[in-house]
């Protein structure tokens, strides 16, 4: 399990897809979650962040959104320095298999296809965690 | 009475596959994300039909060269179960809650039909819904032949509706 205080990045242009992502998240414990509208507006609070020193633990996108996608949030993140290693769900409706290739390219952790029970995303939630932790400790 | 404008029967969209793979796509999404079970019924064709629900949400149906749209109407009160089932008892059931609501679900009965059309060889492209009051749906897409796949869901029917343009 992840410290209490993990802190978390939800990404969708749907209020009630954040709701339910939190809601997971708060049933496995984790409460500290920042939302946001679009990949735009996800990148504007990870570096609003990092300016004040300041770090989210875990991202969790959708990729089907106005303004930027989800995939190219994902993008923008492994180009940085500072994001590159911060764990990245994609949480989507899309899934084929050209996507999902374009999604491992991209350096996506974990990919979880809508419609989804909310054990399977916290499943994968923990799986990406406890993968982090191992690296985070190898390292 | 306007006459019902012929539908060519080779259309792809009326094409049993795209009524199955949406059917099926609204069935999972509603089992799953809401334990809700949806009963189909028997689609038909209609020359401006207009959908007798409180909410829809449209969203674009294209596969080169075909164009279409897709739409998805529900009465306030499924709304309120699929919210209460998704997230919980207390959850916010305002307007704008179900308009939101509907915009996720439709994303979801879209997506879930686009992957297996897509491998059985459409090429249906991404797109946004958008969710709005049934009165509120835009003209341009009330005066149309369209396909209409009812469901019912706890006595409520609901809609699909496939136009093409």
């Amino acid at each position: 399990m992840f410290e209490s205080n993990t802190k978390f990045l939800v990404v969708d242009d749907f209020s009630t897809m954040r709701k339910i992502v939190k809601k997971a998240l708060s049933e496995l414990g984790y409460t500290n979650v920042i939302e946001a509208v679009d990949g735009r507006d996800a990148l504007d609070k990870l570096n609003e962040a990092l300016a004040k020193n300041e770090h989210f633990h875990f991202i969790i996108s959708d990729w089907s959104m106005p303004k930027m996608q989800g995939i190219e949030l994902l993008k923008a993140c492994k180009q940085s320095p500072q994001l590159c290693h911060v764990p990245f769900i994609l949480v989507t409706a899309e899934s084929e298999q050209a996507q999902i290739i374009e999604a491992v390219k991209a350096g996506v952790s974990e990919y979880v296809v809508k419609p989804f029970s909310a054990q399977i995303l916290k499943s994968k939630i923990e799986k990406v965690y406890q993968k982090n932790i191992v690296e985070k400790k190898a390292v | 009475m306007t006459a019902v404008r012929k539908i060519p029967a080779q259309h792809p969209f009326i094409d049993p596959a795209v009524i199955l793979n949406v059917s099926n796509g609204v069935t999972e999404t509603l089992q799953v994300m809401a334990q809700i079970t949806a009963d189909f019924q028997k689609p038909f064709i209609e020359n401006n039909w207009r959908a007798p629900t409180d909410v829809s949400v449209h969203l674009t149906l294209n596969s080169d060269p075909y164009r279409g749209r897709i739409q998805f109407h529900f009465n306030k009160s499924i709304i309120k179960q699929i919210i209460k089932n998704m997230l919980d008892a207390e959850a916010a059931t305002d307007e704008e809650s179900m308009l939101d609501c509907m915009g996720e679900i439709s994303n979801m009965f879209y997506g879930a039909a686009k992957t297996k059309l897509n491998a059985s060889g459409f090429n249906l492209s991404m797109t946004i819904p958008k969710p709005c009051l049934t009165q509120n749906l835009p003209k341009s897409l009330q005066d149309t032949t369209c396909m209409v796949i009812p469901f019912k869901v706890d006595e409520e029917i609901c809609y699909i509706e496939i136009i093409i343009l």
